[in-house]
């Protein structure tokens, strides 16, 4: 059994579900309990049934399902304790950006293959070692954050992505030159402001 | 093959942008660098005339950005230096080869050929190979990667018209005048040319006739006529050299000096225009009134100080006693032939050139601290060495008088005037001169500048003589200064760094797009020189070889060759001819 296989043995491992696609962009159903575990640039892997896309957050939203919205002038326990089923009424929407797949040999490619369905289930890639065939397929590759950035995310949402991802990188500091020539490699030719990106590394990894 | 870069623009006239392979180094390419270039149909040569980095104003900022670390710098330069930086270089176009033939370039090398590493069969393929008669290296070509082949100079046709050695002082101009040389003695040596090549050399520093010196005046190789001291006559108008080292004493000879020397040298006296106005009527009443004839200048120096002076030497005994037969005047009133001359000059030319002469002939005086005679003649000694075929080659080297222009000046121009005279004698009675006579001329602007070419015997030589066989190699600091004329004589070049625009412009003008090679010569480093005309192939800049190198393989032929003349006249002994 692979890692992603026992990502997928439990259905109540998902997340969420696929709510939209348009283009690049996948609106994800983010189940209510596990909407506190997103952060922007957090890898969502959706379990369709052929090549199975990833992408990485780029918005949340929580909105009411219905369009109305009633002040309660309540802390978050009061209002718990009043309403334990409130969030059947709420949306847990987070918006992700097709950047990779993972294909039918259980590889990693950072490109788009095919869409996914409504309703698909969709996975949090959270695990080191998962993380680690994101990152690493082969060889370093941050390719991804190349459709990232051209589908909208900008030096604010990488800054996220960053400290969401901040404790892995960490643990791969032995490694941070190839890291740092793969991801340079990768944003030369990206429309996003390489010294700012190469600015919040410094900040933030201390790189 | 390598490839290290591709054609990008560029045109023959502007000169070929080349943009390097990103995993080039920019600092590998010299500027006056040979290259090659891979074309479709031909293979070029060009001389680097420029290099350069382009980057657009973020990229530079990652490198100074304080917010990106060190590590990242190295890194970005390391993945992304083609994506952060163009690094090109800007080629003139020298020449061209197909098939072997190779040609001044008249053609463009197609849009993205190769820029390869020049081989050293292409430097033979474009230059030639030294082959010790007419072809001798004089240096190894400036290329990116050091080509241990080197460039010959065909002696041949170098000798056969003028050429000019250009340079800023200590750059090596005297290094390339002594190889040179040593490479026509050599030539004249082995060649059968019908005329013997006989060298002149005007040796201001006493570098060819004694020792080359480095830049703290210590002598670090022997000059070319040490070196060949059997086949030159070294003259020096320095008692003490003449006297220790050996060389002939060359003392003026005061009846030789003409009005134009005077008028020459007057300039670096200080002496007024007025004076000179007035020089020819001083020396008409002088020579002809006073019947002072071809000791006129005396005439015009001559006061009582310089009475006591002549009378301390047995030069200046005899002067004294010459003037006084010529003046029937009893030696003792010889001094007061100044008043007579003032006087003179007053009655016939006015009070204004009576006193022009008492002010100004006394700043001409030092002409008289120079070693004289009104007896011996050795400037005709050396012509006739010049014009015979088993003459020998001549230095004219000034030692302590380094620094004596108007020295130097008159020596040359009493040689240059009495060559002339010779060769014109010569002429007139049908008869060719045996020899081809080269004159290394240092500081020559001071002889061939814009005003004194004209008056100047060099002049006259430069003009009227090279189709009789007599030549210059023209050495100056000061291209810029010398008459057009002159430059436009010079068949060969070489040119070593300078720095003054006009200087650069006139070295460099008949380089075919002399323009393309403008910003080359300022950066050339000592013993680079650019070379272009008649006597290479196609223009080049050349290390110019080791002349201590060079000192011993003239040393190793000097002495096979005295030892062939020891066998020579051993056996005339032996057959009893001797």
């Amino acid at each position: 059994m692979t890692s992603w296989d026992y990502l997928f043995r439990r259905k109540d491992n998902a997340v969420g579900e696929v709510a939209g696609i348009e283009s690049s962009k996948i609106e994800i159903y983010v189940y209510p309990e596990h909407f506190d575990k997103i952060r922007i640039g957090s890898i969502f892997l959706i379990n369709s049934d052929d090549v199975k896309p990833i992408g990485l957050v780029l918005r949340l939203a929580h909105t009411s399902r219905y369009g109305s919205f009633t002040p309660m002038r309540m802390t978050r326990s009061e209002i718990q304790r009043a309403y334990p089923d409130l969030e059947k009424y709420h949306m847990f929407v987070s918006t992700i950006i097709y950047t990779s797949h993972l294909g039918r040999d259980q590889k990693i490619r950072h490109f788009r293959a095919s869409a996914p369905r409504l309703h698909d289930l969709v996975y949090l890639v959270n695990d080191k070692e998962l993380l680690d065939a994101f990152f690493r397929p082969e060889m370093w590759d941050f390719n991804f954050l190349r459709y990232f950035f051209d589908e909208g995310a900008g030096v604010l949402e990488f800054r996220d992505f960053l400290y969401t991802h901040k404790e892995y990188f960490q643990s791969r500091e032995a490694e941070k030159e190839e890291i740092l020539e793969a991801m340079i490699n990768s944003l030369l030719t990206s429309s996003v402001d390489l010294r700012l990106i190469l600015q919040e590394i410094g900040e933030i990894l201390g790189w | 093959m390598k490839i290290l870069g591709k054609v990008v623009s560029g045109s023959l006239n502007k000169g070929i942008k080349v943009v390097l392979h990103a995993d080039e180094s920019i600092e590998s390419y010299p500027i006056g660098s040979l290259i090659t270039i891979r074309g479709e149909n031909y293979t070029y040569l060009g001389i680097i005339t420029d290099a350069g980095i382009t980057s657009d104003d973020t990229n530079a900022y990652y490198m100074v950005n304080p917010r990106i670390s060190n590590l990242v710098k190295d890194l970005l330069l390391k993945t992304s230096k083609d994506v952060l930086r163009t690094q090109w270089v800007e080629i003139a176009l020298l020449a061209q080869s197909s098939g072997g033939n190779a040609n001044l370039a008249d053609t463009v090398p197609c849009f993205a050929s190769s820029l390869v590493e020049t081989n050293e069969n292409e430097i033979r393929e474009f230059f030639g190979t030294e082959n010790r008669l007419n072809l001798w290296g004089i240096g190894y070509p400036k290329t990116p990667k050091d080509i241990l082949v080197e460039i010959p100079i065909d002696v041949k046709k170098l000798v056969s018209l003028s050429f000019g050695i250009f340079g800023k002082s200590g750059t090596g101009k005297t290094f390339l005048g002594n190889l040179l040389a040593g490479y026509i003695v050599m030539y004249d040596l082995v060649s059968e040319e019908d005329k013997k090549l006989k060298l002149l050399i005007f040796d201001m520093h006493t570098e060819y006739a004694l020792e080359l010196k480095d830049n703290m005046g210590n002598p670090i190789a022997d000059g070319v006529a040490k070196i060949f001291k059997m086949h030159f006559l070294r003259y020096t108008p320095d008692e003490e050299i003449a006297r220790e080292r050996n060389l002939h004493l060359l003392k003026l000879n005061l009846r030789n000096i003409t009005l134009d020397d005077i008028t020459m040298i007057a300039p670096i006296f200080g002496v007024s225009p007025a004076f000179l106005q007035y020089l020819r009527g001083y020396k008409q009443i002088i020579s002809k009134e006073l019947k002072l004839g071809d000791l006129w200048v005396i005439g015009l120096l001559l006061d009582e100080t310089l009475v006591d002076r002549l009378n301390n030497s047995e030069d200046g005994r005899k002067i004294l006693d010459q003037l006084s037969v010529r003046l029937n005047m009893d030696r003792d009133f010889i001094s007061n032939l100044r008043n007579r001359i003032y006087e003179r000059i007053k009655s016939k030319l006015g009070v204004g050139a009576a006193q022009a002469f008492i002010t100004q002939s006394t700043k001409l005086r030092r002409i008289m601290e120079y070693p004289f005679t009104v007896e011996e003649d050795p400037i005709s000694e050396i012509v006739e060495n010049l014009v015979k075929k088993d003459g020998m080659h001549i230095t004219i080297s000034l030692g302590k008088y380094e620094k004596e222009m108007p020295l130097y000046m008159l020596i040359a121009n009493l040689i240059a005037r009495k060559l002339r005279e010779k060769i014109i004698e010569k002429s007139l009675k049908g008869e060719e001169l045996e020899t081809k006579i080269i004159i290394f001329l240092e500081e020559a602007h001071n002889f061939l500048g814009r005003e004194t070419y004209r008056t100047s015997p060099f002049g006259d030589i430069a003009r009227e003589m090279r189709k009789k066989g007599v030549i210059l190699c023209v050495i100056d600091q000061r291209p810029s200064e010398l008459d057009p004329d002159v430059i436009s004589m010079l068949w060969t070049n070489f040119v070593f760094a300078l720095t003054e625009k006009h200087d650069i412009n006139t070295a460099v003008l008949g380089a075919p797009r002399s323009h393309l090679f403008e910003k080359i010569i300022p950066v050339l480093r000592n013993r680079e020189v650019f070379i272009y005309g008649q006597a290479v192939r196609f223009p080049v800049i050349v290390k110019i070889r080791d002349y201590k190198v060079a000192e011993d393989f003239f040393k190793n032929e000097s002495r096979k060759l005295a030892s062939k003349i020891e066998e020579s006249i051993e056996m005339l002994r032996k057959q009893g001819l001797l």
